[in-house]
């Protein structure tokens, strides 16, 4: 199914390539069966996520007081909207550093998803060329 | 098996933050991010995934990052010293 959509709508094949690498890091690359870059993308992206959120709790992800941070850990699957939903309550507040080495590791990885997902669609549009 | 106490343990540990003092250890916070860093980079850059090669080239930059880091931390010492006398 997915090979017909490549051949008769590129562009949405492009865009279910990138919305594979959001919903799950590496899942573009899965699609694209690049199955030892998507192995090694979502281990090393999913480990730094969630050490941010062992380190500095999951109030690290609160999307109004920190909305920027929240912009860069978006990048990192949907269901870090859910997260911060539950921590919007205030119910789970970080404090001092961890809040800040937690916003780091989580802000960082959501930027490194970014640029797998940019790597993962601009991959698929060459070979799409060729 | 993994019991059910223990899994809400886990998720439990997740709605705490950890202590994390203000002494010169906590630098070493930087390691596990550069690593990954290395890590997620060198998976979109090589052309070929090998085993060998990629852990040749991901420790590579992982010294010379972690090196150049050492190096502008000294340099930002240095002149902060110059600076505040």
């Amino acid at each position: 199914m997915l090979d017909r959509i490549k051949n008769e709508n590129p562009p949405i094949y492009l865009f279910i390539i990138g919305l594979a690498g959001w919903v799950v890091p590496g899942g573009g690359y899965y699609l694209l069966a690049e199955y030892r870059r998507a192995v090694i993308v979502f281990c090393a992206i999913t480990v730094t996520f969630l050490l941010g959120l062992y380190v500095g709790s999951i109030g690290v992800i609160d999307p109004v007081a920190s909305r920027p941070w929240y912009v860069a850990q978006i990048m990192n699957t949907p269901l870090v909207a859910v997260i911060g939903h539950i921590g919007a309550g205030g119910m789970y507040p970080s404090y001092g550093r961890p809040a800040e080495l937690g916003q780091i590791y989580t802000g960082i990885a959501g930027l490194l998803n970014l640029l797998v997902i940019v790597k993962s669609v601009y991959l698929a549009h060459l070979r799409q060329g060729g | 098996m993994i019991q059910l106490c223990e899994i809400i343990n886990i998720c439990g540990s997740f709605t705490s933050p950890l202590e994390v003092g203000v002494t010169p250890w906590a630098l070493f916070w930087l390691l596990p991010l550069l690593a990954a860093v290395v890590v997620a980079y060198k998976a979109t850059k090589l052309e070929k995934i090998e085993a060998v090669s990629f852990i040749r080239e991901c420790t590579v930059l992982f010294l010379s990052l972690t090196v150049f880091t050492i190096l502008v931390g000294f340099a930002l010492t240095a002149f902060m010293w110059l600076v505040m006398g």
